[in-house]
């Protein structure tokens, strides 16, 4: 399923500066596998590991974080969008 | 705006309160309270999806992240370890300090004083670098 990806601007020296860039998968995990093959760097910067989302990193598909959803196995669909956010959190 | 953030400080009392800066060709134009999701005295952390919303809407009115607020209830106006630690990105191959989000600055403000006071850092990966706040 094709979907729009909304980088944030820690990661977009992956992606050529470039805030929005296009990504295909049924779930969110395999929207940021074909980002790798095309922004080679990026997924360690999301994905543990151990295969889980990094603490300090929120990921949206539409308006809802996908750790109240299915995480990185969110389904995905033609026409969603994608958001990455850096957490906002200090002492 | 700096009376927004002092007031959105003392209503969060005890707890620390958050917020975020919008700007427009690079002055701040609007100040956005927000939910301490920790609702803590040390700690605090944007909720969610209210983070998601309000970039959204600072995008959907073509202005800018200027920077993020805070306040101290009981330290001093400057960066805490937490504070720097949250503001930086490890990258997990070089282990190198990125900013979070380049470009930005952190406002902090400490209600331990008779008067509120208010100091702005950048973080740019070393020791943070203060800036200074002018208040037409």
């Amino acid at each position: 399923m094709p979907v729009r990806v909304k980088v944030p601007s820690v990661l977009r020296t992956h992606t050529g500066g470039e805030g929005q860039v296009d990504g295909d998968g049924t779930t969110v995990r395999e929207v940021l596998e074909d980002l790798e093959t095309r922004y080679p760097g990026i997924r360690a910067r999301l994905v543990t590991g151990d295969g889980a989302l990094h603490r300090f990193v929120n990921v949206y598909v539409n308006d809802e974080d996908v750790r109240y959803l299915g995480s990185l196995e969110t389904e995905v669909g033609d026409g969603d969008v994608v958001s990455i956010l850096p957490a906002v959190a200090g002492g | 705006m700096v009376e927004v953030i002092v007031a959105h400080a003392r209503a969060g009392l005890p707890n620390e309160a958050c917020g975020v800066i919008a700007g427009e060709d690079g002055r701040p134009v609007r100040v956005y309270p927000m939910h301490n999701a920790e609702e803590s005295p040390v700690v605090y952390r944007f909720d969610e999806h209210e983070q998601l919303r309000v970039f959204t809407d600072i995008d959907d009115r073509g202005w800018s992240l200027l920077g993020f607020f805070h306040s101290h209830p009981r330290t001093e106006a400057s960066p805490s370890p937490t504070d720097r630690a949250l503001a930086h990105w490890t990258d997990p191959v070089t282990g190198e300090h990125v900013p979070a989000y380049p470009g930005t600055r952190y406002v902090i403000v400490s209600l331990a004083g008779d008067e509120p006071e208010l100091r702005a850092f950048r973080f740019e990966g070393g020791d943070p670098v203060e800036e200074e706040i002018r208040v037409p």
